[in-house]
């Protein structure tokens, strides 16, 4: 049986949204705006396989980019050796991948 | 403003059968009574058109208008009688707690009589606090005071006395908790010069002062108790505090028997409307107005959450001032339904000069036939909980809800200003106590023909005018018709459609219908929030239903404790936590609701699946369905269901279309939230839709599920041309065809 | 708690050109806010079938007490009253008047 569409796309991120993207740059964590939140809410709605995570290597100093693979047996892969200094940064690689999959264009730096 | 309101009784009758109506006139000498067949009962510009059609009947052409009043407010009461005038000393005693001690006099365990002067009262003074007033044959008074002020909603046991050779009157109050630094613990005692207090031939009441006794008019009462009480006793003398101790338990000690007068038991005879007396003078009591019996006692602990488990623990009642389930008015005419007349959504239309009433009522067709091959269900046990619902003054997210600003017609003023003709499940008390009782035996003032707002029986209208204008022929019937005849009312119909919003049912009701679908019976299931709350029907009045709302998405929230029904003993709440979700009678369960604006339903894979082709036949492969309608503008919306095999929708039903663009305004239900997360709204949740849903069941039958409460509303646009109309034509006239599924 | 900040009035243009949404994020925030004030005072609206417009009306202080009609501020329709409504949320929220 067909349980319907494929949901996890209810809100769709658009160019139009290329608004918000300066303000979370800016500030990746804390109070944002509704419009800002929304795309943040789907993102991190996403199912788990495929999502990205960060794994601490080394307390306050040093975090690496990792993806969920679904699979059991090796659970968490690490990507690309791309390792951050801080938590905004971290926040911004993610945000930045997230955008080029759901808009098929890149933010530049 | 009304100036003619009524109800009936029965709410629905075969030909031969009579409908006896009660009405009260404010300011009108006489009106005019007509019978109409309602056909369309919205006579919206954007709607279908209202119809009506009168019925010839033997009625007058006139009935004088007569004004009857209301008497809300819960009370226990018991005939006068010679033990009780009897006695010299006494005393009383009872544990309670008090809901809204600051409200004023409100009686506890009185037999005083206002015009003389005289007898006797335990109650809550002006001040709040515990207090005893007597009076003797003289019209002599005394009143004593604890001057302690109850805190709402703690338990205390209070108790008065007065000993008729001392003459020393005493009251006291106690809590059963303490808080540091609050005074509410008191006593006062008096030598007072009174003459025999007790007043012969006046009623003793709980929970009110009774008012002195008309001859031919039932029982009144004054000074309503809001609150609960606990194990009330009455002996013939004063006790000492270890005797009125040992007179707390649940039973009378046996070297106390022959003081005791009467010791009430609150938890026997759950169901009923008596009080249980177990002293050796069975003194039972009356309860008037339906206080909420199966609430905690002072000593209920949480070992037992039935009241069936340990009925020790639930010994008391909660009374309301503002309790009303039947108006009791007197009968104003008597309608014999002619022989003749059609099954079908009826109305008495009133009338005098410009003033207009209307009440509804139902006709089925003569018992043990049928008229028809399709059976349409109103929903009555919805059209009871949703009776003179008035939250939308109450609720402060009212407005949020609706995500508008609530438009009020003179029905909603007039319920807002008379809560003496009780509001709805969906309210509270003026204590703040959920109510629980709906009930029809007093006007339904927003159930009403010609309603602004397209809810329940208007919107069910929908769907009889739909009917009427494709010319299927229907017979009607009640949930009270269901609930009492089960399966057998519903077997000799080869289809049953229901209203746009059944959402109260009862385990028989729910019985019936699924007994009907294994039993190659074709439902469709037009609506929205379906088959959602438990209910139980009074054991011995018609008419009154009973909810507890413990779980669900809700307006109050039941206590702890009080989950279980007084009506039956049964765990109330959803159907869904009782494990008889929607989803496994009708595909699909309550998903979410919302009122600001409704949107179209978009064609699934499983449409396309030759199963379903005889649904799509004529609707193109891209259509958006319901992108039009009355309520919202589109198919989907209000209240609205979703599939979900997790919840129970049967493993091959096909999910044809899903509904797509609700707001943010809808809210994913709580139920299906056990840990709450941002996004639950509907531009960003995919719980948030409507799916239209198709299978088939045992033995040939079938069920087809709209699950939006708007979908009706579409069923007229175009002048019918449209593909919700085309759809439910489709599937109706598939399922009245004898061939199998 | 969120506060309506009164140099948004794009977000009052979005509401008046549609006041039955649906509505950006920002525009559905504000609302939220204004429509969860308390009940004592509360704006809704009557309708006056015979004469077929919308009169003005607030909730009063205590539950069951009659509500207060304004019969000098009708509306021939819901969306003429939601704006009005709104300006006047929007002077009691952030002390600016809104212009139309």
């Amino acid at each position: 049986m067909s349980l319907g569409p494929d949901y996890t796309d209810a809100y769709e991120i658009t160019e139009d949204d290329r608004k918000l993207v300066t303000a979370f740059r800016r500030q990746p964590i804390g109070q944002h705006s509704p419009a800002l939140q929304r795309i943040l809410v789907k993102m991190r709605g996403e199912p788990i396989k495929g999502k990205y995570v960060l794994i601490c290597q080394e307390y306050h100093k040093k975090w690496a980019l990792a993806q969920m693979t679904g699979n059991p047996e090796n659970p968490i892969e690490i990507v690309e050796e791309r390792v951050f200094s801080n938590l905004e940064d971290a926040e911004w690689e993610v945000f930045k991948r997230r955008w080029e999959k759901y808009t098929g264009r890149d933010l530049a730096e | 403003m009304n100036a003619i309101i009524g109800y009936c009784d029965p709410f629905c009758a075969a030909p031969g059968e009579p409908v006896r109506f009660m009405v009260s006139c404010d300011g009108v000498a006489s009106y005019r009574t007509e019978i109409v067949r309602l056909i369309c009962a919205d006579d919206s510009p954007g709607g279908p058109g209202y119809k009506e059609e009168c019925i010839a009947t033997a009625l007058d052409d006139s009935y004088p208008g007569v004004y009857q009043a209301i008497h809300p407010g819960s009370w226990m009461y018991v005939a006068p009688c010679a033990d009780l005038d009897a006695l010299t000393s006494f005393s009383v005693q009872a544990f309670i707690w008090p809901s809204t001690p600051e409200k004023g006099r409100q009686g506890v365990i009185t037999r005083w009589s206002d015009s003389g002067s005289t007898g006797f009262g335990l109650f809550v003074d002006a001040a709040g606090c515990a207090a005893f007033t007597l009076g003797d044959a003289a019209g002599n008074t005394a009143t004593l005071s604890t001057g302690a002020r109850f805190l709402p909603r703690q338990w205390y046991f209070v108790a008065a006395s007065y000993d008729a050779d001392t003459h020393v009157a005493r009251v006291v109050q106690r809590p059963l908790k303490s808080f540091p630094g609050i005074a509410d613990s008191g006593e006062a005692s008096e030598t007072v010069t009174l003459g025999a207090v007790h007043a012969p031939g006046v009623p003793l009441a709980i929970a009110a002062f009774g008012g002195d006794p008309i001859p031919g008019e039932p029982p009144t009462a004054v000074a309503h108790f809001n609150g609960k009480i606990d194990r009330p006793r009455f002996a013939r003398r004063t006790l000492s505090p270890n005797e009125m101790t040992a007179l707390t338990e649940s039973d009378i000690p046996s070297y106390l028997e022959s003081a005791v007068v009467a010791a009430w038991d609150f938890a026997r005879d759950m169901s009923s409307t008596k009080a249980h007396d177990l002293s050796r003078n069975e003194l039972h009591g009356t309860l008037n107005n339906f206080p909420t019996r199966a609430v905690t006692g002072h000593n209920w602990t949480g070992e037992a959450m039935s009241w069936r488990d340990a009925p020790d623990h639930y010994g008391a009642i909660h009374f309301h001032d503002d309790d009303i389930c039947d108006a009791g008015w007197q009968v104003s005419f008597t309608l014999d339904v002619p022989e003749k007349a059609r099954s079908g959504i009826y109305a008495a239309r009133l009338a005098s000069g410009g003033v207009e009433e209307y009440i509804p009522f139902c006709v089925r067709p003569p018992r043990g036939t049928t008229s028809a091959n399709i059976a349409f269900l109103v929903p009555t046990a919805t059209y009871m909980a949703y009776a003179n619902y008035v939250s939308w003054a109450d609720l402060p997210v009212a407005e949020k809800l609706f995500s508008a600003l609530w438009v009020a017609e003179d029905a909603d003023l007039f319920i807002n200003e008379h809560r003496e003709f009780g509001a709805s499940t969906y309210d509270s008390h003026l204590d703040g106590s959920g109510i629980c009782h709906g009930s029809r035996l007093r006007p339904m003032l927003n159930l009403r023909p010609k309603r602004r707002q397209l809810w329940n029986l208007n919107a069910d209208t929908h769907i009889t005018d739909w009917l009427e204008a494709l010319g299927f022929p229907y017979d009607v019937i009640t949930d009270e018709d269901l609930h009492r005849e089960g399966l057998d009312i519903l077997s000799p119909y080869r289809a049953v459609v229901t209203g746009t919003h059944p959402e109260y049912y009862s385990r028989e009701m729910l019985d019936a219908l699924e007994g009907y679908t294994a039993s190659g019976g074709r439902l469709v299931y037009t609506g929205g929030n379906g088959f959602y709350w438990r209910i139980a029907f009074h054991p011995e009045t018609t008419g009154i239903v009973e909810v507890r709302r413990c779980n669900g998405t809700r307006n109050w929230i039941a206590r702890p404790g009080e989950h279980y029904h007084a009506f039956d003993g049964q765990f109330g709440g959803t159907w869904r936590e009782l494990g008889r979700t929607p989803n496994r009678l009708v595909g699909v369960g309550f998903a979410s609701e919302g009122f600001d604006y409704s949107t179209h339903y978009v064609r699934q894979p499983d449409s396309f699946d030759p199963r379903a082709a005889f649904i799509f036949e004529g609707i193109g492969k891209n259509e958006h369905i319901g992108n039009f309608g009355s309520v919202g503008g589109g198919a989907s919306g209000i209240e609205i269901d979703r599939a979900d095999q997790a919840l129970g929708t049967p493993p091959h039903a096909l999910v044809l279309a899903s509904s797509d663009g609700h707001s943010n305004n809808y809210l994913v239900v709580l139920e299906d939230i056990p840990l709450n997360y941002p996004g639950t709204g509907g531009a960003e949740s995919p719980l948030v839709r409507a799916d239209l849903v198709f299978f088939e069941t045992a033995e040939g039958g079938a069920v087809f599920s709209t699950g939006s409460i708007a979908w009706a509303a579409s069923l007229a646009h175009n002048d019918y041309n449209n593909n919700v109309s085309r759809i439910t034509e489709n599937v109706l006239r598939r399922f009245l065809d004898d061939t199998p599924f | 708690m969120e506060k309506i900040d009164p140099a948004a009035t794009h977000l009052a243009e979005e509401f008046r050109a549609n006041p039955s949404g649906p509505h950006s994020p920002a525009l559905q925030r504000v609302l939220n806010i204004m429509r969860g004030a308390a009940i004592a005072g509360k704006h809704f609206l009557i309708h006056d079938k015979e004469r077929q417009v919308f009169v003005l009306a607030q909730l009063p202080a205590v539950l069951g007490s009659p509500v207060i009609r304004h019969d000098d501020q009708i509306f021939a329709t819901t969306d003429e009253a939601e704006w009005t409504v709104f300006k006047l949320r929007w002077r009691d929220h952030t002390g600016r008047t809104l212009a139309g």
